[in-house]
């Protein structure tokens, strides 16, 4: 405040002040402008403004921020609204992804296209006189298929919808790959349900009485493991058609 | 020069470190500001009358910013509520008379 008032300076007041001078100028002008960012600062908190506010002042402020308040809860309200929408459709695409996942594994089971695991039973044939048939295999499967079987593999080879039983006795092929007795027959599905559909009377068990020196041996598995996959058929002449 | 280059450094620590005003010193730090303003216009002119001191500047800068921040602490105390609104027009004035001393010396009218 003393330096409006002449007289106060340095005799000639230099030019350039001393060094340490300068220093102090540029401490106390950085002090000024942290003052400044501080109390610019303060003024945007409500809490210190209030504290300095009058009250003709405070009703104004308390009224507008009551406008805004109610503003605000609209948005609220509208923007609840909007997530409550796009999480619907969240769900939505999720659940239909779900499905389509699901769908797409029973695919790659039913075309053998994935190994397979689960309970299951394991047969094995004996066939020391070579006379199974691949009828007797074919209605195993059958058999099989019709207690609920979800997998199966003879000998090595995946069972699919496209395969074919061919060949003769002691000349079997499945799916065109030649296979020899012993035959083993790996299915996954119900184990007790399995079971009991090959030994009901006239089921596969007991139409093996027919053939000479055949045999069969079943047992329940806890777990059985199918590793072998089918190649995904090419459809040359089946297109899917549009439903009427 | 090193007047702005020390006042962004100021600032920047204000808005680095954005120190929070205790609610008890709210109405205090606007008076500090007010008086440190009116020392740095002060300053300015006596540097463009040719008077400058820095003893006396960074005297007057720290004694005024405490002098008004005290004043309007005592004036609560006293029950003088509005003595805040002396402090500013005092500080209001003296900071137009020095802004017009810089503007008579710098453009000559």
């Amino acid at each position: 405040m003393t330096q409006t008032k002449p007289g106060t300076g340095t005799s000639g007041s230099p030019p350039h002040e001393r060094p340490r001078g300068q220093v102090a100028i540029a401490l106390t002008l950085a002090l000024l402008g942290f003052l400044l960012a501080t109390q610019l600062r303060s003024q945007q908190g409500l809490a210190q403004r209030l504290s300095i506010e009058r009250e003709s002042d405070l009703g104004q402020i308390l009224t507008e921020l009551t406008d805004r308040s109610d503003q605000l809860q609209s948005e609220i309200v509208d923007l609840r609204v909007k997530l409550a929408q796009a999480s619907g459709t969240e769900a939505q695409q999720r659940a239909l992804i779900g499905d389509a996942r699901q769908q797409l594994q029973g695919l790659q089971i039913l075309l053998g296209l994935v190994p397979v695991k689960g309970t299951g039973i394991e047969m094995v044939f004996e066939d020391p006189q070579g006379t199974i048939g691949p009828d007797v295999l074919l209605d195993t499967v059958q058999e099989l298929r019709d207690a609920g079987a979800e997998a199966i593999e003879i000998s090595g080879v995946r069972v699919v919808a496209s395969t074919a039983f061919t060949g003769a006795a002691r000349a079997i092929a499945v799916g065109r790959q030649a296979i020899r007795a012993p035959y083993t027959v790996l299915v996954i599905g119900d184990p007790s349900t399995l079971a009991e559909a090959m030994r009901i009377p006239g089921g596969v068990v007991d139409s093996l009485a027919a053939h000479a020196g055949a045999s069969v041996r079943i047992t329940e598995e806890g777990s059985i493991s199918i590793l072998h996959v089918s190649a995904l058929p090419e459809f040359v002449h089946a297109r899917p058609r549009a439903r009427r | 020069m090193l007047v702005i280059l020390s006042l962004a450094v100021g600032v920047g620590l204000g808005v680095a470190f954005h120190p929070a005003v205790p609610p008890s010193w709210a109405p205090y730090l606007p008076m500090a500001v007010m008086a440190a303003l009116d020392s740095v216009f002060g300053g300015l002119r006596a540097r463009f009358e040719g008077t400058f001191n820095d003893r006396v500047f960074v005297v007057s800068f720290l004694s005024n910013a405490v002098l008004a921040a005290l004043l309007v602490w005592a004036g609560t105390r006293l029950g003088v509520q509005d003595i805040a609104i002396a402090v500013v027009v005092v500080f209001g004035v003296r900071i137009f008379q020095n802004l017009a001393a810089i503007r008579r010396i710098l453009f000559h009218a």
